[in-house]
């Protein structure tokens, strides 16, 4: 599985649930999701489960930090680092 | 001797831990879950009334120095510092804590008395709900100066730092308690009035620690009325409640409709106002004309996200609005239990099953994004089975609302029973018998080392040694549903899973020592446990929370009640963080209290 097919498809999901309407120009891998308001628990919850169902992974708990979550570049890396993992 | 640079005010509003000497506890086990609600906090209760926000605004107002020191939230954040440090950098004339929860029994008194005993030259002066109940007995213990009754106390508190700044005569301040040479001296409980508080000022919010790696706790609250118009018996707040404690006709006092304008106003001015959920407590007791003002205020401020709490299904138009005013509303529903008798027991009871089901289809149709439906442990006619049917109900809920927020969640009633409540005055027509009553034993009981021992009440249908393991049970099940029928994500919920399994486990043992007759025997058997109790708390305390709508693990800290007084850096400095050779041994602001 290639990064950028995580990305290309986290970006997908953001756009669709969170940012509806708004241009996929406007989102890049490194704009700042929760630093930036644009994910917040609600939202992180379900992005979360989206990746779970998506890659059949499960995260441990300190993954789950803003650090983590904060960009779509950080959580393709997560996603990755999960799948070597499982 | 402090490093701190001094803290001067009128009056300091300071908000004590459950337990005051929470660190380094080798005697007392705070398990996860172990105390009511679902509220972002730690065991130690570290959120202050909201009354606190009103005083500072009003006082302020009115020319008095006010400040909020939140100990709770300051010692979990710097556990290096000591009380005498912080009391040595005051120069302040009142000290004012809250015993508005019980919980706090222990920490609000623990309080006190250091303060007298370190700065006799500074007045101890309690308020809240349960100071005003129990004020004869507060104003008897030697290091407590004056009790201030009343589920308002603006203009008696005005009134009182006038005098303290003047003559020092308190006769003429009305709903005070207080001690003079001559013994206890109590004024007319007679400022009841029609209207409740004033706005609190949300334009300034705690810092948020830059260390924190965490999602941020982003929320205020706010509540628009005191007393209620419904009667739960197990509610220190219900009408009958307010009726004991108020000489008012009326159960309910509203506040303002311009207070209201006020506080939003004051959110609008936030920067990042789009990032908060604003919770509104009590929004059931709003008449219809009230309920439209505060939607009205909701729909021009740019708020996240809002939770109204509802006692009956809220009528169509009410619901149109309120999906209208934000994109994101919530409605919070607190049936109690699925079987109508016990609900109507509980106070509840006003509608059925199938008619909230109903309404809950309509409130998502209309545009409401979540409905949060509540129900609790303790009831009247309530044993284990019918706990364990209410998770089967709530499950059903599940099922039947799959890929819409409709969010059950069960929680047990520990430690207290309100005092002031139907059941706790009369426990024997309702099924109850109560362990604590006066203050003192409220004390006493909280430093008992097993949260069982800590719980004031039992029912006739459970122990108190069953609530928190037919809790842990309950919400066991309850998150492994969601989980399995993709509600919440594994990720949250195996972590969740795994602190109720250390706590059900942990907390028998726990029991067992405390339960020992022979003293001696009591403390080896807690010795010999201290490490296991330490390292466990030390986790529940220090290193965050996780409630169950979002049952992910979050720091503490920046949360609005997170007031700390004195400005970060200063704390940082007296703490010895980031300056090495001030406190050896503490490098970093995450504190971690090794066994």
């Amino acid at each position: 599985m290639k990064i950028q097919e995580i990305q290309s498809l986290v970006k997908e999901f953001i756009l669709n649930e969170f940012l509806p309407g708004e241009s996929p120009e406007a989102l890049s891998e490194s704009t700042p999701l929760v630093t930036g308001g644009i994910l917040d628990s609600l939202a992180s919850l379900k992005l979360v489960l989206f990746l779970e169902e998506t890659y059949g992974i499960t995260f441990e708990a300190h993954d789950l930090d803003a650090e983590h979550l904060d960009t779509i570049a950080a959580i393709a890396n997560l996603v990755l680092k999960r799948k070597a993992a499982a | 001797m402090t490093s701190l640079p001094t803290l001067a005010a009128d009056l300091l509003l300071l908000h004590a831990p459950a337990i005051f000497e929470f660190r380094n506890r080798r005697d007392i086990y705070f398990p996860f879950l172990g105390t009511s609600g679902d509220v972002p906090i730690t065991p130690l209760y570290e959120y202050f009334p909201v009354g606190f926000k009103a005083l500072q605004r009003y006082l302020r107002d009115r020319g008095h120095g006010v400040e909020i020191v939140n100990l709770s939230s300051l010692f979990i954040r710097y556990p290096q510092l000591d009380l005498e440090e912080l009391l040595d950098a005051l120069d302040v004339r009142v000290v004012g804590i809250d015993l508005h929860w019980m919980v706090h029994v222990q920490g609000s008194l623990a309080v006190a008395e250091r303060i007298k005993r370190r700065r006799p030259d500074i007045l101890t002066l309690f308020g809240g709900i349960s100071s005003t109940y129990y004020a004869k007995e507060l104003v008897q213990y030697p290091f407590i100066d004056m009790v201030m009754r009343g589920y308002d106390t603006l203009e008696p508190m005005h009134a009182l730092l006038e005098e303290v700044k003047r003559s020092r005569s308190f006769h003429a301040i009305p709903n005070l308690m207080w001690k003079d040479g001559a013994g206890v001296r109590e004024n007319d409980f007679s400022y009841v009035p029609d209207t409740f508080s004033c706005g609190a000022d949300w334009s300034r919010m705690p810092e948020r620690p830059g260390s924190m790696t965490t999602l941020p706790i982003v929320e205020v609250l706010s509540t628009q009325n005191a007393g209620c118009a419904y009667n739960c018996g197990w509610c220190g707040g219900s009408r009958e409640a307010f009726h004991r404690m108020y000489p008012k006709k009326r159960a309910m006092a509203r506040k303002p409709l311009d207070e209201i304008r006020f506080e939003f106003e004051t959110l609008t001015s936030l920067e990042n106002v789009g990032s908060y959920h604003f919770y509104s407590v009590g929004s059931y007791n709003e008449s219809r004309q009230g309920m439209l003002h505060f939607l009205e205020q909701v729909a021009r401020t740019n708020l996240k996200s809002i939770s109204f709490e509802q006692f009956h299904l809220t009528p169509d138009e009410i619901l149109k609005e309120m999906a209208r005013a934000n994109r994101r509303t919530a409605i919070t529903l607190s049936p109690e239990s699925h079987d109508p008798r016990v609900a109507k027991l509980s106070g509840r009871g006003v509608y059925t099953n199938d008619e909230m089901e109903a309404w809950i289809e309509k409130a998502l149709g209309y545009g409401i994004a979540q409905v949060d439906v509540w129900y609790f442990i303790g009831m009247p006619e309530q044993p284990r089975s019918s706990v364990m049917a209410t998770v089967d109900y709530a499950e059903h809920l599940l099922r039947r609302f799959k890929g819409a927020n409709v969010n059950p969640m069960i929680c047990p009633m520990i430690p207290f029973l309100d005092p002031a409540s139907t059941f706790f005055e009369h426990p024997d027509e309702h099924g109850y018998r109560v362990f604590f009553r006066t203050v003192e034993e409220h004390r006493r009981g909280m430093e008992n080392a097993s949260v069982i021992n800590r719980t004031n009440y039992e029912t006739r249908w459970m122990s108190r040694g069953e609530f928190l393991f037919v809790g842990f049970e309950a919400i066991k099940r309850l998150m492994e549903a969601k989980m399995a029928l993709g509600f919440l994500p594994r990720s949250f919920v195996l972590p969740y899973l795994k602190k109720i399994d250390d706590a059900a486990g942990f907390v028998p043992l726990v029991h067992a020592a405390d339960c020992l007759e022979n003293p001696a025997d009591r403390a080896a058997a807690l010795a010999e446990l201290g490490d296991e109790i330490l390292k466990r708390n030390n986790e529940i305390l220090f290193h965050g929370v996780a409630n169950q709508a979002f049952p992910v693990h979050r720091e503490i800290g920046g949360r609005w009640f997170d007031e700390l007084g004195w400005h970060a850096s200063d704390l940082d400095r007296a703490a010895g963080l980031g300056f090495p050779g001030t406190k050896a041994g503490a490098p970093t602001s995450r504190p971690v209290l090794s066994p």
